[in-house]
């Protein structure tokens, strides 16, 4: 269910012009340590590369 | 049109005669010419008031739910064995029944509760779409004759074919006739000629790019005055507190702020995936005109294409964001 | 002061929000084994996957996080 909602969510907001990568969905278990901080490297890696978030913030 | 308005009138007579609904919900003239409004009759001698044109355009589902519900809410107090059943009969076409098969599906109230006259729809007219086919001018008077619309303005006589101001929801319309009824008003209209490419405008907006799409969305959105009429209209939009006006937490600003408007339309459009019937309510009520319908249209389509479940259109298929199934999409899930 | 941060390389802000069950546990366990990994992210933790709403995700984009990861 969790998967369903997630992947119309995410395909919403790549509609609408928020980049895919910004949104990010995956799995890691309890056993998966390594895996955990593969998965923070990459995203870390993917968002530097889009740069500073500017659609929808909002300015306080 | 006169016929099955003739046949609605004696249906809902004799309905309402042998006490098989307490209310019934349907469209009656509207005091301006082409027009017509949304009514609530509770004696036979009141059915003469129902009208059936192509002037109907809300989505009478949603006031079959607040009907339903104030009763339910009025009885919460009474004993089990000392509450009243209401049931509340509604003038309904393909969109409308889906509403209602999206509200049963959602356990919002038992069939048994609804009476349902289907009517046959070959579509309505949008009121923007009139007013700018006649250059804004006032309608002093008007009919409809065949597929044709006579108007008199202050500036003259004008004819209109009903096709050209058509709403768009229509013109693609899948399910003019409706899914589940209890009686049965005419023939079966036959289908819309446009619904083989109901998805055209949103698959030529994904083809833009991912700033085009941003512009265009904070474009729309800017006009916004968030008056919430697209979610007073919404037969979808049932919540007893709707999340614009929560305040612990706080989802959205209250203030003028354009990402606030983003954050609640975004929302609120979200709500609506596998639930939007596409009866276009939202759009029509709207002062702004804010082309909600492409963006609802979207998640219509991915809920298609990613779980083949369209809203609304059967009473066995469960809301597709409340199931799953062990092969669903997850080409969307990251793998470093 | 000033001048050392704005020399500071821009570095992206990341909410993860995750399931205490897999991910939670699965960020425990590499800490544990002291697995490096960057320091960018912001946790929170939810009882469950099914426990988000979207409304978190877009909140959290709203409120200034250069991007969103959920993970179940």
């Amino acid at each position: 269910m969790a998967r369903r909602k997630f992947a119309t969510l995410k395909s919403f907001l790549d509609y609408i012009g928020i980049e895919g990568d910004r949104t990010i969905f995956t799995w890691v278990s309890a056993s998966e340590g390594e895996r955990f901080a593969n998965v923070i490297k990459g995203v870390t890696a993917k968002v530097q590369a889009l740069g500073p978030a500017t659609k929808l913030v909002k300015e306080l | 049109m006169e016929n099955i308005e003739k046949k609605l009138r004696e249906e809902a007579k004799r309905l309402l005669e042998e006490k098989r609904v307490d209310a019934l919900v349907g469209f009656e003239a509207g005091t301006l010419p082409l027009t017509a409004t949304p009514c609530f009759i509770t004696s036979p001698e009141e059915a003469d008031r129902l009208v059936w044109n192509a002037f109907c355009s809300q989505n009478l589902a949603k006031y079959v739910h607040d009907l339903i519900s104030q009763h339910h809410n009025s009885q919460k107090r009474v004993k089990p064995e000392d509450r009243k059943k209401k049931v509340v009969g509604v003038v309904a076409r393909g969109c409308t029944t889906r509403s209602i098969v999206l509200h049963l599906q959602e356990r919002q109230y038992g069939r048994d509760e609804v009476t349902i006259i289907g009517v046959p729809c070959e579509g309505y007219v949008d009121r923007k779409a009139l007013t700018a086919a006649l250059d804004g001018a006032d309608i002093r008077e008007g009919s409809l004759t065949g597929d044709r619309l006579d108007i008199l303005t202050a500036e003259g006589k004008k004819e209109i074919p009903l096709q050209d101001v058509l709403a768009d929801n229509c013109r693609t319309c899948r399910f003019n006739n409706p899914i589940i009824h209890d009686v049965m008003i005419g023939e079966p209209a036959p289908a819309m000629p446009g619904a083989v490419q109901e998805y055209a405008e949103v698959e030529e907006f994904e083809k833009l790019s991912t700033e085009e799409r941003w512009r265009y969305f904070t474009k729309e959105m800017s006009k916004c005055i968030r008056c919430y009429a697209c979610r007073q209209a919404c037969p979808s939009c049932y919540c007893p507190t709707c999340f614009v006006e929560q305040t612990q937490p706080q989802w959205v600003g209250l203030g003028e702020d354009a990402t606030d408007t983003q954050v609640f339309q975004l929302m609120r459009l979200f709500h609506m995936v596998g639930r939007c019937v596409d009866c276009g309510s939202c759009v029509s009520v709207c002062p702004m005109g804010v082309d909600l319908r492409k963006f609802l249209k979207k998640l219509d389509k991915d809920v298609f294409d990613f779980f083949g479940n369209r809203a609304g259109v059967s009473l066995d298929d469960p809301p597709p964001l409340s199931t799953f199934k062990e092969d669903d999409k997850e080409d969307f899930i990251y793998n470093p | 002061m000033a001048e050392n941060e704005a020399n500071k390389e821009w570095v992206p802000k990341i909410v993860a929000i995750v399931c205490n069950w897999c991910t939670y546990a699965g960020a425990d366990l590499a800490g544990i084994s002291r697995i490096q990994y960057p320091p960018n992210v912001r946790i929170v933790r939810v009882p469950c996957t099914g426990r988000i709403n979207p409304f978190y995700v877009v909140k959290a984009l709203q409120t200034g996080a250069d991007g969103v990861l959920v993970s179940g």
